[in-house]
């Protein structure tokens, strides 16, 4: 049971964010491009965008990665550990559907179905973007997040289409 | 004394506007454009909204971490106050009242961190209790000794400086935050902490900048011999100067080892402390 109004420090994480960065087995390019973000070059500070030390501090996982299964049970210590509202960016290919991996012995194949196993553990995640990409790009890591805060709206989407015979 | 609060509660309301502006000269500094003056404020409130989680060490954790600001805030009180009425009339029993609180206030944080089952923070908790061991000494014989109205030139002229180093320590800047150290190396002591008692440690930090500043300008009134209405304003108007004094120089300054910096610390001070100790022997 949750001791916190949702709603309101959503509002108000939209001026301030923490974000921490968490590797599930990524080959790194995801990672470095995120190290690339956080430089004063593109000064996410300005959005407030902060980078902690501790999932305890966080507001956003930066979660790059297949998620491996050697990393799964630390990944979901991580995330449990976020207070709530717990905000989660899965970056690059592998974060969002398992890349080249997603269906290999080694891993589970992404954040997807590491969401499933979230719910099964009673981990409730209360927002998630998808940012692909091979690796993902500093911009898009950006637009990702405030894509999350609403600050942005979305350029892509789903459009459902019905053949026709004719 | 109600006057001195009330001058003092205003002062903590502009504490977190004082970082802010600090973060945003750091970005100036950066060439980056930087947060808004009141991003300090924008986190404290995230933070008071955010989920209340208690780690492992329960009621205990909390009452430390909440008495550490109140006495944070009483020891920002009492300078304010001394402000109003002048250092040049300031006792010694508010200098030893003064030490006695930053002392507590530091104890509790250590104390904080080394409770937690978490041995990172437990790290944390003993490089705080590094620093504090080779700075606070020195300030608290340097404040008495200033407050004390020694008349020799060169003895008060070395226990400012000495108070000088001590206090920026005291504010955590680099090189100084060896305590929370670099948010890369996952280690501090405030490494459990989540939510609203993350937003209160925040405070604290916050407050210990703004004793810092404070106490440094009061070190000048002293040496201008200020007092009265005349001290208050110099203080009021000064505090914020030192502050963006302090964020030019720590942004300057490079990054040190944990062991490195409380070294060059101790040593400098221990040299300066000797140099006290003969001018004040000799009389000069």
């Amino acid at each position: 049971m949750s001791s916190v109004n949702i709603a309101r420090a959503l509002k108000a994480i939209k001026r301030s964010i923490w974000v921490y960065h968490l590797n599930s087995g990524s080959c790194n390019a995801c990672d470095i491009e995120i190290l690339d973000a956080l430089t004063p070059y593109f000064d996410v500070e300005r959005f407030g965008i902060k980078l902690v030390g501790s999932p305890r501090h966080a507001d956003l996982i930066l979660l790059t990665g297949p998620v491996t299964r050697e990393s799964l049970p630390k990944v979901v210590r991580a995330i449990k550990a976020m207070p709530r509202p717990r905000l989660i960016l899965a970056l690059g290919s592998c974060g969002v559907g398992g890349g080249i991996w997603w269906d290999t012995y080694s891993t589970i194949g992404g954040f997807k179905k590491l969401e499933d196993i979230l719910r099964e553990n009673g981990v409730e995640v209360d927002r998630v973007v998808y940012v692909p990409g091979c690796p993902v790009r500093p911009e898009a890591i950006i637009y990702g997040i405030l894509l999350l805060l609403g600050v942005v709206e979305q350029k892509v989407k789903k459009v459902e289409v019905v053949a026709s015979e004719s | 004394m109600l006057h001195s609060i009330a001058i003092a509660i205003l002062q903590l309301a502009l504490a977190p506007v004082y970082d802010g502006v600090e973060r945003k000269v750091r970005a100036a500094i950066h060439t980056r454009i930087g947060p808004p003056v009141l991003q300090t404020w924008y986190d404290l409130i995230k933070l008071f909204s955010k989920e209340v989680v208690i780690p492992v060490g329960g009621g205990w954790y909390t009452l430390v971490t909440v008495l550490e600001m109140l006495t944070l805030v009483t020891a920002s009180i009492l300078l304010v106050h001394v402000s109003t009425v002048g250092l040049a009339q300031a006792t010694i029993f508010e200098a030893v009242i003064f030490i006695v609180l930053t002392g507590i206030a530091t104890t509790l944080a250590i104390m904080r961190a080394v409770s937690q089952n978490n041995v990172f923070s437990v790290l944390g908790g003993f490089r705080e209790f590094s620093l504090v061991l080779s700075a606070e000494p020195f300030l608290a014989v340097s404040l008495l000794l200033l407050v004390s109205g020694v008349e020799a030139a060169a003895s008060r002229a070395i226990a400012a400086l000495i108070l000088l180093i001590a206090a920026y320590v005291v504010s955590g800047r680099v090189p100084y935050d060896i305590a929370e150290a670099e948010p890369e190396l996952a280690s501090g002591v405030n490494i459990e902490l989540a939510g609203p008692l993350l937003g209160v440690a925040t405070v604290s930090a916050v407050l210990k900048k703004f004793i810092s500043a404070t106490l440094t300008v009061l070190v000048f009134v002293l040496l201008g011999g200020l007092s009265g209405l005349t001290s208050l304003t110099a203080v009021a108007l000064l505090t914020p100067l030192t502050w963006i004094t302090h964020t030019v120089v720590s942004t300057l300054l490079g990054r040190s080892r944990v062991d490195l910096a409380v070294r060059f610390l101790y040593t400098t001070l221990f040299i300066l402390s000797s140099m006290l100790l003969v001018s004040y022997g000799l009389g000069v």
